[in-house]
């Protein structure tokens, strides 16, 4: 398992490798940073001060991985339109977002599993269609007309929960604030968690039917009901862990959806997040920020990788080092 | 003896309202305790059908149209579901196709045996893990496997695992659909040879259900052979293997490579079987009959006394003046 | 032996083959689908005809009336059957704007998918059919590119036009951007595809037939193997349209996409989100509408042809 672990992170060094060459590409050559620092209005001499500072008379390479450096400081550069460490931003819009992206797939995962399971099992169902119909709805429709509709429904209409912002927040320890520790903020987040797991919530609920309906044919399962298994035990020991190696895997890797969903919900309800932060970056062409964002989704996509191989190794046996014998076929 | 289960006038329709077709048409035999009947025919000719039909695990629209089946004198065509359910596994153990995929994938053989022992039988788990080493060691399965995934497996090992499944709460009647069609041919025989050893040595009876004729008769006591739905010729092993009174049995007869003596031409059997939808008038094998006659597209024969068996052929009509 | 006499499909029936195919033959198959193929010609023809359709052109500011500016639809109570689902505030008549917006939006996205297939089938193909070393970087750079979200992708590309280009520039060139940006988002996705279906189709042995009798590389690529996974490519195509759409439709959402002066849905939306709080829902609701039913037309259509293909995504 460790050695499992250890050759995958290998593996994936070289693409955060080339994310970070791309992202430094951006950082370095995109616009021209002297004169976004220094203004139109500045002397030779400023000049050719900040290019030693910065390091652009350096070669290519030598630029590359002094910025390789930088970024492992935790050092991201100086945002353009904040005039503020980039890591000072992120370090104080992380904590919204993972909030956000934690109740979101709480909210999207726990329905879920049921609901697929039950559209599978009953498939003339009443209800069954209208789950299917839903989810149809979830990952058609684009994220923030499932935000607006929220918002028309529960903000404007009804008037249960705030349309934006976090709500009151309280500090934990130096470097966390958290929302959900108080009334306001806990009825701040259920919206835009909603809008963030709903598309999350119909992906599972499609992929898990349509594994379970694929168990359901596999022989093992025929040759389970001819042994006389309840069905209670069927279902749960056998359809079920089946079915569910595939979904692991594909919501798993969903996850970065999130993030890239989590840039358009929190445009939605002005939840002052990392996504609102990147699209304020995009606006305003600010190129430190778009880096580091693209640096630190990169990191955050190859380790939400890595943590899905893990599981699904965990769950499939296999997958683990076969002993004697023939393997599987197929 | 007493027959343990038997199975009289079978019918097994195909299809939904505006097309039904008579998939089984009237199948009966009954299998003495210790005994193994094999059922033998083409591809389609409705073998699995029948073994499905009588475990009442038919895909959705294949449905029992009527007949019956008799388990140690109770009807289990017509228990509800929930009673059936303790009927497999429990009195009925079943092998299908494809037994190398009969298990699942992620749990081990021990697990699996022990599930199902634990499900019939009011056993506790150390008491199930020691009854299924038991069962491994009746299929001469490596007991030091007992923790192995199937993947693990070779196709041989995987199908004593899966005939140790479908045994290991001692079931009176054990239905084998096709056992052995994924191994390779020293291991069929084999596994044919397990299971009859295994059949007679427990007292069960034993359905035995394949295309391979020459594999049903090393494990066969009796042989029933099937055309398009029906029974056409039945008897002893011996008697149906060496004086076939159906011309399709001696047809499938000629079209086996003989092992033991020397290499005489084959041959087969001309056109294919019938669609259900296409099935003759009459005799449904006479599309292919090298022996037709006028009755034969007249009237459908039932089984009739022939020779050393029984077979559903004009051929054998006592009234019939034979063509020359 | 000619190349017409060998095993596989032939090259020239395209028409009578695509005729033949199940694609054509599910319309039939389930209502579901035929509402579906129902609303997508709607749309369609709405692009065609709707410059002769609309009660009133967005565009033309002397048409515009302050004093009808937030009119709510017609049903209710201040609402005038001059504007059916209403005005926006500056009086424009929220139906002919979502006439043009939805032919906006459909434009875009086709022009976006247009690219990607552009880039990505002859990538797939080459890749598939060469193999080898280009193979692998072909594919290391579709697989670095797949580790993020499409969407993010194009946003990044968005923000790195407006730091690489001058404002007026990239005030002009907005449009052709968000395509570009939207398309280079997508190429990896069909790619993979291409590959896929080309490494299957290279095995088998019309197309050995065709290497033995010399047929030229680019014309085994061209009329042998791309005819022969056009069905799944078109299934693909169908599924990422949707997705184009629903991309710069949230880009004019963001805010960076499409400008206000050539109004897609997305930013019919943007615009009405500003009054959604204050009660004046219609101005963002009905454009949701439209789109969701333009995307959810086009989901369900090709959900119903990839059951019959058989088929799954990337």
């Amino acid at each position: 398992m460790l050695a499992f672990a250890f050759s995958r992170a290998l593996q994936a060094i070289p693409v955060v490798l080339v994310v970070g060459l791309i992202a430094f590409a951006l950082f370095a050559y995109v616009g021209d940073p002297v004169l976004i620092m220094l203004g139109q209005e500045h002397t030779e001499a400023q000049r050719k001060l900040l290019v030693e500072q910065l390091g652009l008379d350096q070669p290519f390479y030598v630029q590359y991985v002094r910025y390789i450096w930088a970024v492992l400081h935790g050092q991201l550069g100086i945002s353009y339109s904040f005039g503020r460490p980039v890591a000072q931003l992120i370090a104080g819009r992380l904590p919204a977002t993972l909030e956000l992206a934690s109740v979101a797939a709480v909210f999207a995962v726990i329905p879920a599993i049921p609901l697929g399971l039950f559209s599978a099992i009953r498939p003339r169902n009443l209800l069954s269609r209208g789950i299917l119909l839903v989810s149809l709805l979830g990952v058609s429709a684009p994220t923030f007309m499932i935000g607006l509709l929220l918002i028309l429904g529960f903000s404007v209409a009804l008037g249960w929960f705030p349309s934006f912002g976090r709500g009151q927040v309280v500090q934990v320890g130096r470097w966390w604030t958290t929302g959900l520790l108080t009334g306001s903020g806990l009825r701040a987040i259920v919206l835009p968690a909603l809008t963030l797991g709903s598309v999350q919530m119909s992906f599972i609920v499609r992929l898990m039917r349509a594994e379970i309906i694929r168990a359901l044919q596999a022989d093992y399962i025929r040759f389970a009901r001819a042994r006389g298994l309840p069905e209670r035990s069927l279902y749960c020991v056998h359809v079920c862990r089946n079915a569910l190696l595939p979904v692991v895997t594909a919501a798993g890797l969903q996850l970065g959806n999130v993030l890239a969903f989590s840039v358009v919900t929190e445009t939605v309800f002005q939840w002052p997040g990392l996504g609102l932060l990147f699209i304020s970056a995009v606006r305003g062409a600010d190129i430190p920020v778009m880096s580091a964002y693209l640096m630190l989704a990169g990191l955050g996509f190859v380790a939400i990788n890595l943590s899905v191989d893990l599981a699904y190794h965990a769950i499939d046996p296999r997958l683990r080092i076969p002993h004697l014998g023939a393997s599987s076929e197929s | 003896m007493p027959s343990l289960i038997e199975v009289k006038d079978l019918s097994v329709e195909i299809g939904a309202k505006q097309a039904v077709l008579l998939a089984l048409d009237r199948i009966s035999f009954a299998i003495a305790h210790g005994e193994v009947l094999g059922l033998v025919g083409e591809s389609g000719a409705g073998k699995s059908l029948t073994a499905a039909a009588i475990i009442r695990m038919l895909e959705a629209p294949a449905r029992i149209a009527g007949g019956q089946v008799v388990l140690n004198g109770v009807r289990i065509d017509s228990i509800s579901d929930n009673e059936m359910k303790r009927v497999r596994g429990r009195q009925i153990g079943t092998i299908f196709q494809n037994s190398l995929d009969a298990l699942d994938p992620l749990y081990t053989v021990g697990q699996q045996l022990v599930e199902t022992i634990r499900c019939h039988l009011p056993l506790s788990a150390s008491q199930a893990r020691k009854r299924a080493m038991e069962w491994l060691r009746e299929v001469e399965f490596p007991e030091q496997r007992f923790y192995a995934y199937p993947h693990e497996l070779s196709g041989g090992m995987r199908q004593r695992a899966a005939i140790a499944l479908a045994l290991c709460a001692e079931p009176y009647l054990l239905i084998a659909d096709e056992p052995t069609t994924a191994l390779d041919l020293p291991v069929q025989a084999q596994m044919v040879g397990l299971l009859k050893r295994l059949v007679q040595h427990k007292k069960m009876a034993a359905l035995l259900v394949t295309h391979n004729l020459g594999l049903v008769a090393l494990a066969a006591d009796r042989i029933a052979v099937m055309y398009a739905g029906r029974i056409v010729e039945m008897g002893p092993t011996r008697a149906v293997v060496q004086r076939p009174a159906h011309p399709y049995t001696m047809g499938l007869l000629e079209s086996i490579p003989p092992l033991s003596y020397r290499v005489r031409r084959l041959r087969q059997i001309a056109g294919t079987m019938p669609r259900l939808g296409a099935i003759p008038p009459g005799c449904p094998f006479s599309s292919r009959c090298n022996h037709v006659f006028a009755r034969c597209h007249r009237a459908r024969p039932e089984l009739m006394t022939a020779q050393m068996t029984q077979a559903a052929c004009w051929l054998h009509a006592e009234s019939t003046c034979k063509p020359t | 032996m000619t190349i017409s006499k060998t095993d596989g499909p032939r090259q020239l029936a395209w028409l009578t083959r695509l005729k033949r195919s199940v694609l054509l033959s599910s319309f039939g198959a389930s209502p579901a689908a035929m509402l579906s193929a129902a609303l997508i010609t709607l749309f369609l023809l709405n692009a065609i005809f709707a410059p002769f359709l609309v009660p009133q052109d967005p565009s033309d500011l002397r048409s515009l009336n302050l004093t009808d500016s937030l009119k709510p639809p017609a049903w209710m109570a201040d609402g005038v059957w001059g504007y059916p689902l209403g005005t926006d505030g500056q009086g424009r008549d929220i139906l002919s704007a979502v006439m043009y917006g939805a032919r906006t939006s459909l434009g875009f996205g086709l022009a976006a998918l247009a690219l990607a297939s552009l880039l990505g089938i002859p990538i797939g193909l080459i890749a598939g059919y060469t193999g080898g070393f280009l193979d692998s970087v072909l594919m290391r750079v579709a697989d670095t590119q797949l580790t993020f979200p499409p969407i993010l992708i194009a946003l990044l590309l968005d923000g790195i036009g407006r730091a690489v280009l001058s404002r007026s520039m990239q005030q002009s060139l907005q449009p052709l951007w968000v395509v570009l940006a939207i398309g280079v988002s997508l190429w990896p996705q069909f790619a993979r595809l291409v590959r896929a279906s080309t490494l299957v189709e290279r095995g088998k042995d019309y197309i050995l037939a065709a290497r033995l009798v010399g047929v030229s590389r680019s014309r085994i690529l061209a009329l042998h193997i791309l005819p022969n996974i056009g069905s799944p490519i078109l299934v693909f195509a169908a599924i990422n349209l949707s997705f184009a759409i629903v991309a710069e439709a949230t880009l004019s959402f963001l805010g960076v996409g499409l400008p206000p002066t050539e109004p897609s849905l997305g930013t019919l939306i943007m615009t009405g989100n500003d009054f959604l709080l204050s009660g004046e829902w219609w101005m963002s609701l009905f454009p949701g509408l439209a789109l969701m039913s333009l995307v959810m037309a086009i989901n369900c259509l090709a959900d119903s042809f990839q059951d019959r293909l058989h088929i799954s995504p990337g």
